[in-house]
């Protein structure tokens, strides 16, 4: 009787984390939509199309002498996937653009910083744009979250450039800015592959996402 | 005293917001719970009220002392309980008439109030759920702007201080902002784009919170783009029924493709045309617009909307207006004529008219026209090309003739528009019948009987300028109306307030036939000016008004009759309605020699306009009336002058007698016998004393000189007895005349004298010569008097004033005449009363020196100077009185010449 006692507050809890965490999956899930998958094409193939603006305009405010072409921003930079996503299966590569959005996140976050630092003043179209594009990229990874039946370990993002030279700091920047945009090529080609591939079986990853929610249930 | 102060700290907490305890303004006393920061309307609320023990100890005060108040009223305690000694417990529904605050109180001792504890009730509801949450996030530039807008209905008022909250989220980012009550915007770093958002709207108040439902969209599918911006309007002259509208993209097209809604309309007109939605692809540019009339201007104007039909229309672009190609006229000109009359050459003026196709046909602009004239036995064409709109061409007036026309632009010729003239001599066609014209719903409406065998009818019409005049060829309009037609309405620009003049012609196969006018207003109104009404005849008791024709073109209308205004002065207005064709009335019972006003007011169908006012007097007599007064009456005064005049010839005597009395003779008064220088008189008989009718007296002048009166006066003393001086008496004869009464004089002498002449009155005339500036009188006057001083005293008369006046005036002129003879001549004349003269006397010279009268010598008159005329100063003529004293055969007056003072 007294175990009994004991027992039922703490069934009552993990019911309650149940509950909660249901209702957040819920919630998730219906942030997520089933358009996740064209919506994140759409967005990498606006923010693919926007990138080349971003590095003109950011080629641009280098200062004189900053080269205004990308053939030599090729600094050593961490986070982009070896080889080509898109050689990838469905899942692998939505796991890698997902990772690699979230080192581009804290590239962004770098760079961002570091040209508030160069560039003035801070109205300047440009920090207008690496925002934008550094909030679209947090999207972008958000609805490839979606996608993804498994979720990665959270990635620690660090700063890679900071304490170097401010020329490295641009060229490094420059390099970010190039990779990005050849990634995002990479990103919008396999998820056109993935939408082919999962127009034919539309419904099926809902229907385990329910099935997952009646089970907690 | 402590139940205000404890209001107003009450109030002043509530200024404050914050809850009070109250417990009198000594110790609290006691509480009430709960104390809730508002009250649900229409709901129950329950409060108790609990007091302390150091209260109950202090006051010796029980649950039976206490009681609850709404502000000022008093709860009866059926509606409390008491729960136990120091509990009392309310329950009151929750109501907008239910004031606060709520005070629990104790009574003391039974008398003094003590106010425990007070809550204010905060009444109202907790926020519904908002409702129907819409967003929307507009273009900005090529992007989107990093603003939505969200609206929602808040429902039911609350009635308290609700705070409404916006929030979204999106898998990475949450976002709210508080909001108005049914409005907000959530601002964000970076409008998220291809993200699933969830959206709701939180409400909050005292009472409660509540959450809208959560609305999921990705924010490209609430946006509302700006408009295009249309680039131009392109034609090309191979299409003229054509037009390309090209358009700019502005915002990205990766963001999402946009459909476009083209509408377009022709400048004369305001309905706009849409191009279906399915016929306009998305993210296109440029759009061609087809069936467009040639030579047309049309505006154009697009707007667009994300491709697959979320989120807003835009707005409407600026409009752009480009005008279609020209084209060939589709049709033919309206043709029509107007024939005149023959000259002596047989010849008639016909003038064509055309109107220059609508534009709707026109088809571009028209450069001209091409007439062609055929006569019916030749068949030689003449060709005229005429830029304007009318032509004037002389034909014979005994052949027919085929006229055709047609338009020309740019492109070609249009269908040729035909019409025959008839000869002369061609018998004319019927003519339409019943043909009626009024007016109804703003226009004018032409009515007429359908008519046989014809192809249309040909209705014309002009305003006209005067009563019974035709139209003149500018001011003609006509229109066509189809054979099946019997009735139409006239097209033109009909004004009110002008009559036209409305023909309708049969067209048999181009031919007109006769016509049928009729007359008719669009809209009838009252004249513009009254008529002028005049009397033309005035009489007694009537009166001929005239009034004037109002001009035709102030009339406004129809005049249908006249209405006569007239009224008397200080009459009540009367009034005759008379017929349009008269101008003329007669006014009848009227007043005689009274003042009338009258007016005329002409009358249309629409009201009557009066003319100005007219005033007249009938005649006080008829005319002749006087006349047969004035004759009559002339006439008979006339008879009786003469009447009189023969009567007073034939009476005269008798006449004479009443006029002229019978004066006693101062000749007998006994101051004649008195005198000295008559002592004859005393061998008078008493009875010759007494004065005969008929008898005058002789008289005597004396002429005295004012500085020799005393002198006169002495020298005159045995005749006066030294008493009596000319100064001293005045004079008895003034004031009298021929017909006068005797008039009695009152002397200023003394008293006994007064009392001798008042005593011894004696009734006694004088004869008076006056002159004029030296001139002896024709006739001596004869003067009455009732003197009671003795007449052989010098008198003194106004008349004598007056002649010794004129006397002087005299003398003064003729001292400059005499004053070389060195003599004075007497300045006053007197006349001294002669002594009667008995019938039986002789009549030679008395022994006073008296002479008959028969001729009466003016010796003295010559001898004292006065320029006498000669003639004058040697006789006197028988006239006047002397020719009387004839009459009667008396005595002749002859001057005194005692009287007289050696001068």
């Amino acid at each position: 009787m007294v175990l009994l006692l004991h027992v039922i507050p703490a069934t009552s809890a993990l019911m309650y984390i149940l509950v909660m965490s249901h209702v957040a999956r819920l919630s998730t899930a219906k942030l997520c939509g089933t358009a996740a998958v064209i919506q994140s094409r759409k967005l990498a193939n606006f923010l693919q199309n926007q990138s080349e603006d971003l590095l003109k305009t950011y080629l641009s405010k280098q200062g004189e002498g900053f080269p205004q072409t990308t053939s030599l921003c090729k600094e050593p930079v961490e986070g982009f996937p070896e080889g080509q996503v898109t050689d990838m299966k469905p899942n692998e590569m939505l796991r890698s653009i997902y990772v690699t959005l979230r080192h581009l996140d804290g590239h962004f976050q770098t760079l961002r910083r570091q040209q508030l630092d160069l560039v003035s003043p801070p109205s300047d179209p440009l920090h207008k744009k690496l925002t934008d594009t550094h909030n679209r990229i947090q999207d972008l990874a958000g609805n490839i979250k979606c996608l993804l039946e498994e979720v990665p370990p959270e990635i620690s993002i660090t700063s890679s450039s900071s304490g170097r030279g401010v020329f490295k700091q641009k060229m490094v920047g420059c390099t970010v800015l190039r990779k990005y945009s050849e990634f995002l090529k990479q990103v919008v080609s396999g998820l056109n592959h993935v939408i082919s591939r999962r127009s034919a079986t539309r419904g099926k990853g809902i229907q385990r996402i329910q099935k997952k929610v009646l089970r907690l249930g | 005293m402590h139940v205000s102060q404890n209001l107003l700290v009450l109030v002043l907490c509530a200024q404050l917001n914050v809850l009070c305890v109250m417990g009198g303004l000594d110790l609290q006393c006691g509480v009430i719970e709960p104390v809730p920061s508002a009250v649900e309307l229409h709901t129950e609320f329950t409060a108790t009220c609990v007091l302390f023990e150091s209260c109950i100890r202090q006051h010796v005060a029980n649950a039976d002392d206490m009681y609850w108040k709404f502000q000022q009223h008093k709860v009866p305690k059926e509606q409390y309980t008491k729960i136990n000694d120091t509990a009392i417990r309310i329950t009151v529904n929750i109501t907008d008439e239910l004031n606060s605050p709520l005070t629990c109180n104790v009574m003391l001792h039974g008398q003094v109030e003590h106010n425990i504890y007070g809550i204010f009730l905060n009444k109202g509801f907790p926020p519904e759920k908002p409702q129907n949450l819409t967003c929307i996030v507009h273009q900005a530039g090529k992007s989107l702007s990093d603003t939505m807008l969200c609206t929602w209905n808040p429902g039911r008022e609350s009635h308290l201080d609700t705070r409404y909250t916006l929030k979204a989220q999106t898998i990475t980012n949450t976002y709210e902002n508080i909001s108005r009550i049914d409005e907000g915007e959530l601002k964000m770093t970076t409008m998220p784009v291809f993200v699933n958002m969830m959206i709701w709207v939180e409400a909050e108040n005292q009472l409660g919170k509540s959450t809208s439902k959560q609305s999921y969209l990705d924010p490209v599918d609430v946006v509302k783009p700006s408009p295009p911006e249309i680039e131009k309007i392109s034609s090309e002259k191979e299409f003229p029924n054509s037009l390309v509208v090209s358009w700019n993209l502005i915002l990205n097209p990766l963001l999402f493709k946009l459909k476009y809604n083209i509408r377009y309309r022709s400048a004369s007109s305001s309905d706009w045309t849409e191009v279906p939605l399915s016929e306009t692809g998305s993210s296109i540019k440029s759009f061609r617009l087809q069936d467009l009339k040639p030579y047309t201007e049309y505006r154009v104007s697009v707007r667009c909307i994300k491709e697959d039909g979320f989120g807003y229309w835009s707005d409407w672009s600026k409009e752009m207006s480009a005008t279609t190609p020209e084209a060939k006229p589709s049709g033919k000109p309206d043709l029509w004529r107007v024939i005149g009359p023959s000259d002596s050459d047989k010849n008639r003026l016909v003038t064509l008219m055309w109107k220059e196709p609508d534009p709707s046909v026109a088809n571009g602009k028209i450069l001209g026209y091409e007439v062609e004239i055929e006569a019916g036995r030749y068949p030689a064409v003449k060709r005229f090309t005429v830029n304007g709109t009318s032509a004037d061409y002389m034909l014979t007036e005994g052949r027919t003739y085929r006229i055709t026309v047609a338009a020309f632009n740019s492109k070609g010729q249009s269908p040729r528009a035909s019409l025959v003239i008839p000869a002369d001599s061609q018998k004319e066609r019927p003519p339409v019948e019943d043909l009626k014209a009024f007016p109804q719903d703003g226009k004018l409406r032409v009515e007429w009987k359908a008519t046989p065998n014809i192809t249309e009818y040909v209705i014309e019409w002009c305003a006209m300028m005067e009563e019974g005049g035709g139209c003149s060829t500018e001011s003609i309009e006509w229109q066509r109306v189809s054979a099946s037609s019997i009735n139409t309405f006239l097209k033109g620009d009909i004004k009110p307030l002008k009559r036209y003049k409305i023909l309708v012609f049969p067209v048999y196969s181009g031919t007109p036939g006769a016509c049928r006018s009729v007359e008719e207003y669009l809209k009838q109104g009252c004249p513009t000016i009254g008529p002028t009404v005049r009397t033309r005849k005035k009489e007694r008791n009537g009166a001929l008004l005239e009034w004037n024709l109002i001009p035709f073109m102030s009339r406004n209308g129809f005049i249908r009759n006249y209405t006569i205004f007239y009224q008397a002065e200080g009459g009540v207005e009367e009034s005759i309605t008379v017929d349009y064709a008269n101008r003329q009335y007669t006014l009848t019972s009227l007043s005689t020699n009274t003042m009338y006003a009258v007016h005329v007011s002409a009358n249309t169908d629409a009201g009557s306009k009066n003319g100005s006012e007219f005033t007249f007097t009938t005649l006080k007599f008829a005319p002749g009336e006087i006349e047969a007064i004035v004759v009559p009456v002339c006439l008979g005064f006339l008879f009786t002058a003469v009447v009189t005049l023969l009567l007073c010839f034939n009476k005269r005597d008798l006449i004479k007698k009443h006029i002229w009395p019978q004066v006693p003779d101062p000749g007998n008064s006994r101051i004649a016998n008195w005198s000295p220088d008559s002592p004859v008189r005393h061998n008078f008989s008493p009875k010759e004393q007494v004065c005969p009718e008929g008898i005058i007296t002789d008289f005597s002048v004396i002429n005295i000189e004012n500085d020799n009166i005393d002198d006169y006066n002495k020298a005159s003393d045995s005749l006066k007895k030294g008493k009596y001086t000319s100064e001293e008496h005045s004079s008895g004869i003034g004031g009298s005349s021929c017909m006068s009464s005797p008039r009695q004089s009152v002397s200023d002498s003394d008293e006994a004298d007064s009392a001798q002449t008042t005593s011894s009155t004696v009734q006694y005339s004088s004869v008076v010569a006056t002159s004029y500036r030296g001139q002896l009188p024709s006739a001596p006057v004869f003067t009455r008097s009732e003197s009671t001083q003795p007449l052989l005293d010098c008198e003194e008369r106004p008349e004598d004033q007056h002649l010794y006046g004129n006397l002087n005036g005299f003398n003064r002129e003729g001292q400059l005449q005499n004053s070389e003879q060195g003599v004075r001549h007497p300045s006053r004349l007197y006349f001294k009363r002669p002594r009667m003269i008995n019938e039986d006397a002789d009549p030679s010279c008395d022994s006073l020196g008296f002479c008959p009268a028969d001729e009466v010598t003016l010796q003295d008159s010559a001898a004292t100077g006065t320029s006498q005329p000669d003639r004058e100063r040697q006789t006197v003529p028988r006239n006047g009185i002397n020719a009387s004293l004839e009459r009667n055969e008396t005595k002749s007056y002859v001057p005194q010449q005692n009287g007289y003072r050696a001068q």
